[in-house]
């Protein structure tokens, strides 16, 4: 088995920046007598050595450094430890990779229909758009009760592609700029996909809303649209920062949550204040699967409303916090 | 949406606030009239020692708020003025007092004793006797004046001094629940609460209200529910505004009932509208308008006919709160070239039905309830089409017993016609609203 060993330094998208081959030892450091020159004020001039064992061991060693170094594996500061076939190690603010030739690479992907992955990507793009301009021009069309203008459909069939394209792109000009690598389809694939879920559930909830009477369900749609917003975020940020996936998720969860939360305040505040209006959205009857209520039950239901009349009556009336009147 | 029916009948109350009162006198000349009759001189001269300006002042400031006029009945100092006139004073006395300024200008303390909240009328105490007074004449009792006598209005216009105008009594006014008189005469703000003489200085009725949208279209109460009120037992306790809304909210409960039940004895009419038979209401109180959209351009890819009724009714409680109302509307929709999902759209996009006067001070925010209904099938005349039914209700704030219930109904049994019907009633029982709903909807059928 051959007795070589890599020690690669890894930039800050996880991309190999420079990759260098040993077989007996090396050493990596700040200071130019070393095997591996690590350009980092946080390294030592003298960091890490790297030793082979009477049993042939491989040993990386610390050489006493101020900041020492950091087993990114495990997550806790090492001053000597084995590799058997891969070692992750932080130094100052480097991260180097030592892998042996006992590492084992993960399984070839299948090159499917000799198409690169890169192109995979922008098929898959391709047809989302697909189905999301027909989604849009379908919805359009199905709530269309006037004439039949051509200006009505550009804004959702043209020109909210063009911005989602936009939005792509500015999400691969970051990843760009932060990992090297853009994945401008990869971005277009999410923002799509998360875009014709967002169809489907508006679609889903009200054919509920509709087929079943329920319009209250309708009052957790935007908790919901805000959560989809949350995943899209989670999506793009994981291709931006792949190196964080925990801290990005975390960040996004709390920064949906405050949403809602404010979103939530809100509406109970105007909901006091304000007048609900009651045309419900309305479906072909033949949609329709809640058997109908006898006019008994119907004004029992109603009835039930007083208590609540009753409770509100005796409150003091709120000031509404936006405008003091509605149309 | 009854824009027509309500510009006929477009009400006007004739307190005067100070914006009114302000007006620059001699700004807007009285049109040539005749002088006035040596009538009309005798009656002024004899009245104006009879007649009284009310005033509500701020108790803050001692600054007016409102004026109109009012009338003595009786030498120790009894006078008939109109609710609205006093209605800042009934709902707030602690924010408003009342004073009066007789025609030769001594000011004093005004209490306000009775009211009649249906009829617009208040009994109101001068603090002081000694005065002249009117009688009410007993043909205007009996209600057989004869059209066409000539009546004399008297009061204090726009503040500017005591008036006479002449008119003429033209009867009562016709399909009005509410029992007016219909004077063909001027009338100003200011003036609400005088009295309307005979020739023979006697009361026939008590300014009220006109006509915006017209000339010399003038209404009277009737001089029977003043003479009602005189007679009436009064509380010993002086009203507070606590016990203010409860009398208020009883008197309106007790018309209510009246009304209701008047509705639902006088029961429904159908009309055919395509498919359907649509129920309006048989009484002859409601006026109606109707609209289509036939002739709309560019053509219309449904057609669509309403029709909404309203009864001319308001009662006035306060500034900002009318009552007493009841409203239907139906629409008939029928799809052109539109497919199911495009109809569903456009009927839902035609028959918004917002809860009405949505005042938060005076209402609660409305509380819905929205489901499936059919009314029964077997009854041996025509099937009841499937409908989606929306029922909200608000509660008046300090009318315990009174709500606003907008009824909102859909037919649900075509893809390709529809039937709305609606109901709004204001200031009604939730009993009485739940009856004229469940009878209403019920007459909601399918064409044979």
């Amino acid at each position: 088995m051959s007795r070589a060993f890599w020690v690669e330094v890894l930039g800050r998208g996880g991309e190999v920046a420079s990759r260098h081959a040993f077989e007996e030892g090396a050493t990596v450091g700040r200071g130019y007598g070393n095997d591996v020159v690590v350009d980092d004020p946080y390294v030592a001039p003298a960091q890490l050595a790297f030793e082979r064992d009477a049993e042939g061991i491989l040993w990386v060693r610390d050489l006493d450094t101020p900041n020492g170094t950091f087993d990114a594996i495990r997550r806790r500061d090492v001053t000597r430890l084995a590799v058997a076939d891969e070692a992750l190690l932080r130094v100052g603010q480097t991260i180097l990779r030592v892998r042996t030739a006992a590492f084992q690479p993960p399984p070839t992907l299948p090159l499917a229909r000799h198409v690169s992955p890169g192109r995979r990507q922008a098929h898959l793009a391709l047809g989302l758009m697909a189905a999301f301009i027909a989604a849009a021009g379908i919805e359009g069309w199905l709530a269309q009760t006037g004439e039949f203008k051509l200006a009505l459909y550009m804004p959702v069939m043209v020109m909210l592609p063009l911005m989602l394209m936009a939005w792509a792109g500015g999400w691969a000009l970051v990843s760009r700029i932060i990992t090297s690598q853009g994945h401008f389809f990869r971005h277009l694939v999410i923002v799509l996909a998360v875009m014709l879920v967002l169809i489907a559930i508006d679609a889903v909830v009200d054919f509920i809303a509709y087929a079943f009477a329920a319009n209250g369900i309708k009052r957790w749609l935007p908790y919901l649209g805000w959560t989809v917003l949350g995943a899209l975020a989670i999506l793009h940020m994981r291709l931006v920062v792949p190196r964080h996936p925990r801290a990005v998720t975390v960040a996004v969860v709390s920064l949906v949550a405050a949403a809602i939360a404010v979103h939530a305040t809100l509406r109970a505040e105007s909901e006091r204040t304000q007048m609900q209006r009651l045309a419900a959205e309305l479906m072909p009857p033949f949609l329709l699967l809640k058997s109908p209520a006898a006019p008994a039950d119907f004004f029992r239901d109603t009835a039930s409303l007083v208590p609540r009349l009753e409770e509100e009556r005796k409150k003091e009336p709120g000031s509404s916090l936006f405008s003091p009147d509605f149309d | 949406m009854n824009r027509l029916a309500s510009r006929l009948l477009c009400l006007t109350l004739l307190n005067a606030l100070p914006a009114a009162a302000q007006a620059p006198r001699g700004a807007a000349p009285p049109p040539d009239q005749a002088p006035l009759s040596a009538t009309a001189e005798a009656i002024y001269r004899d009245a104006r020692p009879r007649l009284l300006q009310v005033r509500t002042l701020l108790n803050a400031s001692s600054q007016k708020s409102s004026t109109g006029s009012g009338f003595l009945v009786s030498p120790d100092g009894l006078a008939i003025t109109n609710y609205h006139v006093v209605s800042q004073h009934a709902l707030e006395p602690q924010t408003y007092r009342m004073e009066y300024v007789s025609a030769d200008g001594t000011r004093g303390k005004l209490t306000l004793l009775a009211f009649d909240v249906i009829n617009d009328l208040a009994l109101v105490q001068a603090d002081r006797g000694g005065w002249n007074h009117f009688e009410f004449d007993a043909r205007a009792l009996a209600g057989t004046l004869p059209r066409g006598e000539r009546l004399f209005s008297l009061g204090n216009p726009l503040d500017i001094g005591f008036a006479v105008m002449e008119g003429n009594y033209s009867g009562l006014v016709e399909r009005s629940y509410s029992e007016r008189i219909h004077l063909s005469g001027p009338m100003n703000p200011g003036m609400s609460g005088g009295p309307t003489l005979t020739a023979g200085s006697r009361i026939s009725g008590v300014n009220v209200a006109k006509a915006v949208f017209a000339e010399q279209v003038s209404f009277l109460v009737p001089a029977k529910f003043a003479a009602a009120l005189i007679k009436q037992p009064r509380p010993a306790a002086p009203w507070t505004g606590k016990t203010t809304r409860a009398e208020i909210a009883r008197q309106l409960s007790d018309w209510q009932s009246t009304l209701y039940a008047s509705l639902l004895a006088k029961g429904f009419r159908s009309t055919a509208n395509g498919s359907y038979l649509v129920p309006e209401s048989a009484a002859e109180w409601f006026t109606c308008g109707a609209r289509t959209n036939a002739d709309a351009k560019p053509k219309p890819r449904a057609r669509l006919d309403s029709t909404s009724c309203a009864m001319q009714n308001w009662l006035f409680i306060a500034g900002d709160l009318y009552t007493g109302n009841v409203r239907t509307s139906r629409s008939h929709f029928k799809s052109i070239d539109l497919n199911a999902f495009q109809f569903a759209n456009y009927v839902a996009q035609n028959s918004h039905a917002s809860p009405e006067d949505s005042g938060i001070k005076r209402f609660t925010p409305p509380a819905c309830h929205d489901d499936v209904y059919q009314a029964a099938v077997a009854d041996g005349r025509n099937g009841h089409p499937r409908l989606r039914v929306v029922w909200c209700a608000s509660a008046y704030r300090e009318l315990p017993g009174l709500y606003n219930v907008t009824v909102l109904a859909i037919t649900q049994d075509r893809s390709e016609e529809a039937v709305t019907v609606s109901l709004g009633l204001s200031g009604v029982s939730y009993e009485n609203a739940t009856r004229l709903a469940e009878r209403f909807l019920a007459e909601l059928r399918v064409a044979p």
